[in-house]
């Protein structure tokens, strides 16, 4: 070999470190061809400590100086090495003053470790790997927070690769790279890797917690084990015989011989602090293949060649799975004469076990002792070697008192697991081998607790209820240990062929064999002896799981095929959806290779040609009349119906997992919902659904400003001074003026989180930020500083007013909204707490009954579905329909003001119920203002707190109980004075009237109606209206009663007018007629037709016609000055008409309808006069009206004579 | 003392009273008890709109021609005023009565309408944007059995006269000024408008510091131009 090929040889033989042609994510602002895998390289010092001493010198050239007092900074711990060699070398060099520590990047916040307490004058950073060199700039702002104001003395950049395209972020003169590394990086927003279908590979990343890439980078290792009995080479020496059995160990039953049904637990057993996907139940285990048992531990007898009366001693682990194995190896095996010594290694002292079988295990083994090591599986290995290791400890590592063997049922032990026991035991038996998946952490959490913590994170940020349900319920299914596996034959397939695929790969000798394979080729491959070709799906299933996903050269091998599969079935599958035809099987599964493409990040799912069919196949799948018989909505497939209604809830989960793994899929995803249109429902729905949780990007963000920024952030608006003023007022900011000067002074355009949320966004116009985003961002600091404070009354009312006031402004041109927010306090009632529409007037205050239904299906669990936005459009009249499902109009107010209205549902996440409905109205549709309802929805869970936090709590019980008390004041304010007046006037007219009316108004203050004037149609309220009924029982209103209240009603008219307690005192006319039959069946409460009387009197008084001093006739000519008034009854069968007639103004058509519906005619007052007689008289029986008549007075032109009717009935009455 | 208080307000029962709360704190409120019954009708039909314009604008002429000849230093007016048709509230009719009168009277609303009513607040707004400074809102302090207590209104209605009753005499002045810096920009001999100022300002006492900044803030703001002597003139006259 000459010197060229030496050299070839010795560059050859070194170790590599880069990962080339590959897809590699680097920070957040790339994606990289070739990964470095520098820790590795840095933690071997026959590397690291040539580097050190290049290093040292350059610095010894640097800083000639060796008394300067140098501090050294690397990055990262495995920079640790570097660095105190560089030091040692220094210190060679005869440098006095030389320190380091290291920056540690932890969740996006630097630490120093350690903590020098050392003043620092000269400092060196030293990065080990760098790209852009952005690190440096970060470690050296962050020495600059240390009060250190001067700049490092140099950056040294041991690796430098990036691509030359790039800009390095530092290119002063104080940089030196040792090695300059060339390689090719992609913006993650348009990566031909991610998004070319041509070029794309597999996504890869480094464990967020220590920088290691979350690979192997070959393939899977398999056992070496031989079978019972295969004999060895017939040729071969006892000697090298026994050696080779020491290594391996030998299996009883082929894999596929073993009858696994019933036995395989999927995800249930917690042994040795581990979590396994598979395991077994050993009783059920060995009664389903005692026989074969029996047969393999006779064959282990006579391998073992047992003397049975030697002294036989099986040492096992104390668990509650093995007696059974233990007992039935003790009976075949030993007779059942072996003692069996149980150890529980978790409970038991070392000492007390040398102690207590001390004398057992040192016997003479003259004497024929051997000692067994039996359990029922063999998984981790750590009950073994803890009872092996006191074993020897106790036989004082004695060379001849060795273990004469193991026995296990089960070997799920990794490849180098079971080479140890081997040789420890010397002899092996196992009833069968497993390949099982190794349990591999994921970012330090075992794979199903990753995936559970997953699910729950996902659960937590999704948006819409329903997802969040969905992903809830997948975490609960992961936690569930206990629950009985409803899969259990697919689980089984699956165990099959992880031990079959593993059992193959680990044959391979090299990857490249694997490299050539086709998908069917490697099925084939992967076959056993019976010949069964691998069910493509369960291969797929598992290769896209842990622990396949985890080798290299598996993983692009996997995505490469998923890739192929997924284009076959999406063109055949666009071939198919031309027929308008799609079966149950190819829509099946089209939902699996999704399902895959998420986990293998391929985005072939995200393009156009895909959202097409997708909108193709959600129109199949609303069609009424598909066409072809094996159509999947056909009834064929009713038990599948779910499954196919459910498809975009299942589509949006996909796409959402997607959006968290790599937030520019969110402008992706973006871009295309804006080409593509869905034409049916579910389609719709899916877009709206994916549209909203595009914003998952901007919640991203936000948690970025917090971490980075966060004091600054969060006091924002904190008063200079301690202010003695409401926190309220000290965040007044219209314009949000605070926010974008900070934005703009912190730079956040450049940050790669917001250029992500800006793309799916749309969060800048002509780099000015959306007024919609600003209002959201206050939004987001006002609730977070309002969780720390706890305030009532008036407080509460303005907080949720300029919360309010802000929260319009989400929308564009937000003067044009209105707004509602609706609560249900902690004992279920609704209360409206905010209610202003864009006039500042009040929408929903006087709904009735019905329209409140309109509200109440969205409030309560269990009623109407479990969707979080509503949004209606007022198609005509009163006829409102639905935006998201045309089909279900509803009748809903008439308003001017409102012809669109958009809710939002505030839900509890905890209880998965909905505590509010958050509203919002105005004249026009604003269903394309998307940014609006994407910042709606992240707001939720912020809405969500606010309310638990203010409302339901004893804070708001409070201010409910001091409403209602102001309330029954209020009522009581505008009569009780008058009432009580003219009570002293005349005690024999008035006070039946008063008792009545003060009653009346208890009641409404405190229990018919609810708080903030909702009127509640339930169970509660019936029990109230109870009340009523009970206290102002109906009877038969003859004409002899009639007669009376007539009489004293005009005792009354009288008093009124004449007393100056209503006004002043007038001068009136009063005329009356009584229409009565002499037998009649109506029925009343006399009382309260006396207290209508009463009221519609004052209200006749109120409202009579005022004749001005000198000016009336001057303007009319007419000499009229006395009002008249006429009472009449009119008694039918069943019916009253009682009629006051008042002359006065003209009455306009807007009072007489406000009258007629029952509406609020007063301005201020909540309930009162007119408003309190409709809603009393229609207690008892809806058809029960008020209502007005006006005509021009036959005497005076300018004169009207208004008369106010109130029509009782009595049939359908309530008691 | 014994400004002369204008009270709006339409239950008889009230107006008494304040009338008689009023008249213990030394204060002479009108309209008399025999002058009411006939003031509030023009009131009431003032503010209701259906009745005839004609008749309306009679009524507000008498209106306006008690407030000219009686020349009150304050109004309290009641909020609500109609009953219950959909009338025109205290504050409209506030915003109506100040319009023709040069110098504003100061407004005390006296409502019980909470002083957290939603539409009461832009409303109220409207009127302080339009006739800055010389109103205040106080509640009438009362929900259920008392009304209008004499210690309650001791306690928060007068202290909101005493603060209010001064605005007249600063937007009195507030007007001199204005209309005597108009006078100096155009008319350079400044003797007789010294003159007028003297007169108005002495029937004027104890000008408060805070108007004479006012005074000096307003001369410059409007390009006035005052000369060092002149603002001496105005100090020798206000007794600074």
């Amino acid at each position: 070999m000459n010197s060229t090929d030496q050299l070839t040889q010795y560059i050859e033989d070194l170790d590599g470190y880069k990962i080339q042609d590959t897809h590699f994510r680097i920070g957040s602002k790339y994606h990289s061809t070739s990964f470095f895998y520098a820790k590795r390289l840095f933690l071997n010092s026959y590397y690291t400590s040539r580097i050190a001493l290049l290093i040292a010198k350059k610095i010894h050239t640097h800083v000639s100086d060796v008394h300067t007092k140098l501090t050294l900074i690397g990055y990262e711990m495995y920079s640790e090495l570097l660095l105190s060699l560089i030091i040692k070398f220094l210190q060679d060099m005869h440098y006095e003053k030389v320190n380091h520590f290291i920056m540690v990047d932890a969740n996006d916040c630097m630490r120093r470790i350690p903590e020098i307490k050392e003043s620092i004058e000269n400092y060196i950073i030293i990065v080990p790997i760098v790209s852009t060199g952005s690190t440096s700039v970060k470690i050296s702002n962050e020495v600059k927070k240390l009060g250190i104001s001067s700049d490092p003395l140099q950056y040294y950049h041991v690796i430098c690769a990036r691509d030359p395209k790039e800009e390095a972020v530092l290119e002063s003169g104080t940089v030196e790279t040792i090695l300059q590394i060339k390689t090719q990086w992609h913006d993650p927003e348009s990566c031909p890797l991610c998004f070319d279908d041509n070029c794309s590979k597999p996504l890869l990343e480094t464990d967020k917690t220590d920088l290691t890439p979350t690979l192997i980078y070959d393939l899977p290792i398999t056992k070496q084990l031989q079978n019972i009995d295969d004999d060895d080479n017939p040729g071969q020496k006892e000697e090298e015989k026994k050696d080779k059995i020491g290594k391996t160990g030998k299996v009883g039953m082929n894999f596929s011989d073993v009858i696994f049904d019933d036995s395989l637990l999927y995800k249930s057993v917690i042994r040795n602090d581990e979590y396994y996907i598979y395991s077994t139940d050993t009783e059920i285990f060995i009664e389903k293949n005692k026989d074969s048992i029996i047969e393999w531990l006779k064959k282990v007898k006579e391998d073992f060649n047992i003397d049975i009366a030697s002294k036989i001693i099986i040492i096992s682990p104390c668990h509650y799975s093995n007696t059974s194995f233990i007992n039935m190896v003790n009976e075949i095996l030993f007779n059942s004469s072996a003692t069996i010594i149980y150890h529980q290694s978790d409970a038991d002292y070392a000492e007390n076990f040398k102690s207590l079988n001390h004398k057992y295990l040192n016997e003479d083994k003259k004497s024929g002792l051997q000692i067994y090591y039996v359990d029922d599986a063999l998984i981790s290995g750590k009950n073994f070697f803890k009872i092996y290791d006191l074993f020897r400890y106790t036989v004082n590592y004695s060379i001849t008192e060795a273990m004469t063997g193991a026995i296990f049922l089960t070997n799920k032990s990794s490849a180098d697991i079971n080479t140890r026991v081997c040789r420890a035991a010397k002899k092996a038996h196992f009833f069968v081998a497993i390949n099982m998946p190794l349990q591999h952490k994921v970012s330090n959490k075992n794979p199903l607790e990753h995936e559970k913590a997953r699910y729950e994170a996902l659960s937590g940020n999704t948006l819409h209820d329903d997802l969040r349900m969905a992903y809830s319920l997948k975490a609960r299914e992961l936690r569930d240990f206990n629950k009985k596996d409803t899969h259990a034959v697919r689980h089984l397939e699956m165990f099959k062929t992880i031990h079959k695929v593993y059992d193959y790969l680990g044959k391979l000798s090299k990857s490249t064999e694997l490299k050539n394979l086709s998908f069917e080729e490697f099925l084939t491959a992967c076959r056993n002896k019976d010949g069964a070709k691998l069910d493509k799906f369960v291969t797929m299933k598992i290769l896209c799981q842990h622990p396949f996903i985890l080798y290299l050269p598996v993983l692009h091998k996997t995505f490469e095929w998923h890739k192929q599969w997924l284009d076959e079935t999406f063109f055949r599958l666009q071939e198919s959806t031309k027929a308008n035809s799609i079966g149950y099987e190819d829509f099946t599964e089209l939902k699996f290779l999704i399902r895959r493409a998420v986990f293998l990040r391929n985005y072939r799912i995200l393009t156009e040609d895909f959202f097409l069919l997708l909108s193709k196949i959600f129109s199949i799948i609303d069609s009424k009349n598909p066409s072809g018989s094996d159509n999947m909505t056909s009834n064929e497939y009713g038990s599948q119906k779910e499954n196919i209604q459910d498809f975009y809830k299942y589509l949006a989960c996909q796409y959402i997992e997607m959006i968290h793994m790599n937030g520019w899929c969110a402008k992706k995803l973006s871009d295309i919902l804006k080409n593509v249109r869905f034409q049916t429902e579910q389609g719709k729905r899916f877009h709206r659904m994916l549209n909203n949780e595009l914003a998952a990007v901007l919640a991203v963000f936000y948690d970025m400003l917090i971490t980075e920024y966060h004091d600054k952030w969060i006091n924002l608006y904190k008063p200079q001074e301690k202010e003695t003023a409401s926190p309220c007022t000290t965040i007044d900011d219209p314009e949000n003026k605070n926010i974008s000067d900070f934005l703009h002074q912190a730079q956040i355009e450049s940050k790669n989180k917001f250029r992500i949320a800006d793309q799916a966004m749309v969060l800048q116009t002509d780099n000015q930020y959306n007024p919609q985003f600003l209002n959201f961002l206050w939004i987001k600091l006002f609730l977070h500083n309002d969780n720390r404070s706890r305030i009532a009354g008036d407080e509460l009312t303005y907080k949720t007013k300029i919360l309010f006031d802000k929260l319009k402004g989400l929308f564009i041109h937000s003067h044009k909204i209105g707004a509602f927010f609706i609560i249900i306090d902690g004992r279920g009632q609704p209360h409206l707490v905010y209610d202003k529409d864009m006039y500042g007037y009040s929408l929903l205050k006087n709904i009735s009954g019905n329209h409140w239904n309109f509200f109440a299906r969205f409030l309560h669990k269990g009623n109407g579905d479990n969707k979080t936005v509503f949004e209606y459009l007022c198609k005509d009249e009163a006829l409102w329909e639905n935006l998201y499902n045309p089909e279900a109009a509803v009748p809903f107010i008439k308003n001017e003001n409102c012809k669109w209205i958009l809710m939002n549902r505030i839900g509890d996440k905890k209880q998965n119920s909905p505590i509010g409905l958050i509203g919002f109205y105005g004249q026009e549709n604003r269903h394309d203002d998307i940014l609006s309802k994407q910042l709606l929805m992240l707001l939720r869970d912020d809405l969500e707190h606010y309310v638990n936090h203010h409302h339901r709590n004893d804070e708001f019980a409070h201010l409910i109980i001091a409403d209602a008390t102001r309330r029954f004041a209020y009522l009581a304010g505008h009569g009780r004075q008058v009432m009580q007046s003219l009570a002293n006037i005349d005690h024999e007219v008035f006070y039946p009237v008063v008792k009545t009316m003060e009653q009346l108004q208890f009641l409404f203050a405190t229990k018919l109606l609810s708080s903030r004037n909702i009127y509640l149609r339930n169970e509660k309220n019936k029990a109230d209206s109870d009340m009523l009924f009970h206290i102002f029982h109906c009877e038969p209103i003859s004409k002899k009663i009639l007669s009376q209240t007539m009489n004293r009603t005009l005792t009354m008219a009288q008093k009124i007018y004449e007393e100056e307690i209503v006004e002043v005192p007038q001068d009136v006319e009063i005329t009356h007629d009584i229409q009565a039959p002499d037998e009649s069946h109506f029925c009343f409460n006399s009382k309260l037709i006396e207290f209508i009387c009463f009221e519609l009197l004052i209200n006749a008084k109120k409202n009579r016609f005022h004749f001005a001093k000198d000016i009336f006739y001057n303007t009319y000519k007419i000499k009229e000055e006395k009002n008249r008034l006429h009472i009449q009854f009119d008694l039918k069968a069943t019916t009253l008409l009682i009629g006051i007639m008042g002359t006065g103004p003209s009455v306009s058509e807007t009072i007489k309808r406000d009258i007629r519906e029952g509406n609020q005619i007063k301005i201020y007052d909540e309930i009162a006069g007119l408003n309190l007689i409709t809603k009393l008289i229609q207690i008892f029986n809806p058809g029960n009206r008020l209502y007005m008549e006006s005509r021009k007075s036959p005497s005076a032109e300018c004169i009207y004579e208004n008369t106010l009717y109130v029509e009782l009935k009595s049939e359908n009455q309530k008691p | 003392m014994n400004e002369k208080i204008l009270i709006i307000e339409n239950q008889i029962t009230q107006f008494k009273m304040i009338s008689e709360h009023l008249k213990t704190n030394g204060y002479h409120p009108i309209p008399s008890p025999e002058e009411y019954t006939g003031f509030l009708d023009y009131v009431r039909i003032q503010i209701n709109p259906q009745y005839g314009e004609t008749y309306k604008t009679e009524c507000f002429n008498k209106i306006m021609e008690y407030i000219t000849a009686q020349s009150p230093d304050l109004i309290i007016m009641d909020h609500i005023l109609g009953g219950s048709c959909k009338c025109e509230t205290g504050i409209g009719l506030a915003l109506k009565l100040c319009k023709p009168i040069p110098i504003p009277i100061p407004v005390l609303f006296l409502s019980r309408t909470e002083h957290t009513e939603k539409n009461r607040v832009e409303e109220y707004e409207k009127f302080r944007n339009q006739q800055p400074g010389i109103s205040e809102w106080t509640h009438k302090g009362y929900f259920g059995d008392g009304i209008l207590e004499e210690n309650y209104f001791k306690s928060h209605v007068i202290p909101s006269v005493e603060r209010l009753l001064p605005k007249k005499k600063h937007t009195m002045m507030h007007t001199y000024i204005d209309t005597l810096t108009i006078l100096n920009f155009y008319w350079p001999t400044h003797k007789s408008m010294l003159i007028e100022l003297q007169k108005r300002l002495n029937d004027l006492s104890e000008i408060p510091d805070e108007l004479w900044n006012m005074i000096k803030a307003h001369a410059t703001n409007k390009n006035t131009n005052f000369n060092r002597s002149e603002i001496e003139i105005l100090e020798q006259y206000t007794k600074k």
